[in-house]
């Protein structure tokens, strides 16, 4: 893929020179439409479906659909008062949204998974398989069609009466492909209101820009070509040391590509006058999953919270129901990842470990319960201890469960874990600078949690001569930087 | 776009596309919004010439780049023109020492890259002792490298 004046190929990606020059059209093209909103949103939305059919126009026919689909689902909620009907409404537009993901998705794995069940039952039979292609971001934008219908189900939003606005909420390109999941509630009204771009969002969406980039193009790329891959390509010939370091590196280069790539996005999405939400808060510094599942992903972990964990009765039905939905949720988060059974696993690991420490947490409040009077420093020593082995439990098992996430099968899974035991053989890969790019990767995970804004600022008040060559001398340093060629974002394929 | 007039009552302004029609309608707008309309028409000026300074410094400083990707443009008398262009314009770079800068940053990445653990060890210690690292020394980082690979 070419990078800024690199070479070409299908797709655009944002550190790429077509997207370069994408970028300056519609920044320029819709600062100058701003007075005329329709025509603004228009021009936005004729960007997105561009960009969305850069990779293949044939799916440009799909998104427009569900996005139709969606609003009228939305229309004929916004019109219906009976309960009843409005309950039918919902669950018809749910089943429409999940069927075109399920048949897109899972098509080819349910047959494959079903083939096998009868070869093994001796009852093997002519199934109807399939090529199918796999839309990229179908996953993010039936997540924002579902999020708009169930919105305005339970009236937090009023049902769009523009047919515009929908079909630009669901296909606005910053996200449209990997995320983050942007809420109804939260960009309809974004829609409504006339853009501004401000010091601060200029600030911001520099910054989000300048660190996505190095993130995703210096040491995601770095990771995924000189670690990553050699190592889980054949993880049975190697030693624990490279294994150990390989599953760091792995843990760094998806952390550094999606939360990447979120920043690209919202830093964009603000340089073109609207707000997303944060995706990523430092997960690494998590002590529990809990935790971990407040800051990795927020708007997929927040969007499972509120569209199925709650809707299955969350913590309202007594303790078991409690851990089954926790469960549930997870499992259903790991299969939304990919077709795979090792993301289920890893779906389920982390829904089983999340009830765990919600049972652990809960015998240890009632077996050992908070004794007051006890001295300030033995508490705050006993604070600091657990949640020292917190973070390092936490980020050792979070790094267990990336192993079945990155494996190509369970095979491979298996023989990588095996490996761990072999101490003795030769370090083939683990090199000492990729060993400081993850220890600084790390690091940065225990950094003060506003440093972001806090340059972000520094951004905004810098003189407008400034901008431009910290900005372009910011991307010069990247671009030679970074490793030749630029791969995918890890986050398409889901 | 006609001139537009601003009249300030009390906390709003009314503005008037053109004092000769008043009667073909007006909208008042608040102070804040005016003072956002401002800001915002100031903030795409400056990330305007932000990201033409930005174009400028990646056309100044990889012309190498610049020549590599016009190579891919189809056959053609404005495509063959865009191609002389860029080629001039990189071998005019290369004259002036531009493009060395592109190349002294990668070759040092590359070299920082590549290091062995072998290397790095060596460095470290040098700059613990201070002076050039005696062979003893050195070997024994290396065999403790070496024993932690096994070799």
């Amino acid at each position: 893929m070419g990078r800024f004046f690199g070479g070409h190929e299908s797709g655009m990606l944002f550190p790429t020179f077509e997207f370069g020059v994408f970028f300056l059209i519609v920044f320029a093209v819709s600062w100058e439409l701003r007075r005329t909103a329709d025509l603004r949103k228009l021009f936005l939305l004729a960007a997105s479906y561009t960009f969305y059919g850069w990779w293949d126009w044939r799916f440009v026919g799909l998104i427009a659909a569900s996005s139709f689909v969606n609003y009228l689902f939305g229309r004929m909620l916004g019109v219906f008062e009976r309960e009843w009907l409005r309950r039918v409404v919902v669950a018809l537009a749910v089943i429409a949204n999940l069927s075109v993901l399920g048949f897109f998705k899972y098509y080819g794995f349910f047959l494959e998974s079903l083939d096998e069940i009868l070869v093994m039952l001796n009852l093997e039979r002519d199934l109807p398989f399939l090529q199918v292609i796999l839309p990229v971001g179908i996953s993010f934008f039936t997540f924002q069609g579902i999020s708009y219908v169930v919105d305005v189900y339970r009236r937090e939003v009023a049902a769009e009466r523009s047919l515009l606005d929908v079909f630009l909420y669901i296909s606005f390109f910053p996200q449209l492909v990997a995320g983050p999941i942007v809420r109804a509630a939260h960009f309809l009204p974004q829609l409504e209101e006339k853009p501004h771009l401000t010091r601060a969002m200029v600030g911001i969406g520099v910054t989000l820009i300048l660190s996505g980039l190095i993130k995703k193009m210096v040491i995601a790329n770095y990771l995924a070509t000189e670690l990553v891959d050699p190592v889980f390509f054949d993880p049975g010939r190697l030693g624990a040391v490279d294994l150990l370091i390989g599953v760091y590196g792995y843990a760094i280069q998806i952390y550094c590509d999606f939360s990447g790539y979120s920043d690209i996005a919202i830093g964009i999405a603000a340089l073109l006058g609207y707000r997303f939400n944060a995706n990523f808060n430092q997960p690494y510094r998590s002590a529990s999953f809990q935790e971990f599942w407040r800051r990795w992903h927020i708007s997929l972990s927040t969007w499972l919270r509120d569209y199925l964990y709650i809707p299955l009765g969350g913590s309202r039905k007594g303790p078991i129901r409690t851990y089954i939905n926790l469960f549930l949720t997870m499992f259903l988060g790991g299969l939304w990842h990919g077709a795979a059974w090792t993301f289920v696993f890893w779906g389920a690991f982390h829904g089983a470990a999340l009830g765990i420490e919600r049972y652990v947490k809960r015998r240890f409040a009632a077996l050992a319960p908070a004794v007051e009077g006890e001295p300030q420093a033995v508490s705050r020593i006993s604070d600091a201890a657990s949640w020292v082995i917190g973070v390092f439990t936490t980020f050792h098992l979070v790094c267990f469960a990336w192993i079945f996430f990155r494996a190509e099968s369970f095979g491979i899974a298996f023989d990588y874990v095996m490996g761990f035991g072999n101490w003795s053989a030769p370090v083939q890969h683990a090199t000492p600078f990729l060993a400081l790019l993850i220890a600084v990767a790390l690091a940065f995970h225990f950094t003060p949690p506003s440093l972001g804004r806090w340059i972000g600022d520094g951004v905004k008040w810098l003189p407008s001569p400034a901008l431009g060559p910290v900005f372009g001398a910011g991307l010069f340093i990247i671009w030679a930087v970074a490793p030749e060629g630029v791969a995918p974002f890890i986050y398409f394929q889901f | 776009m006609n001139a537009i007039t601003q009249i300030e009552m009390a906390g709003v302004v009314e503005k008037f596309d053109d004092l000769g029609e008043l009667d073909e309608g007006w909208e008042a707008i608040s102070k804040a919004e005016l003072r956002q309309e401002e800001e915002t028409r100031i903030s795409i000026s400056r990330v305007r010439r932000a990201l033409l300074v930005t174009v400028a410094i990646l056309f100044l400083l990889n012309s190498a780049g610049l020549a590599q990707l016009v190579q891919g443009l189809s056959i053609g008398p404005v495509q063959d023109t865009v191609i002389v262009m860029s080629e001039t314009w990189n071998s005019e770079m290369e004259r002036h020492g531009v493009t060395k800068i592109l190349s002294d940053i990668r070759s040092s990445v590359s070299e920082f890259v590549n290091r062995p653990w072998e290397r790095a060890g060596d460095e470290a210690a040098s700059s613990i002792t201070d002076g050039p690292i005696d062979e003893d020394r050195a070997a024994i980082l290396r065999s403790t490298v070496s024993d932690l690979s096994g070799s």
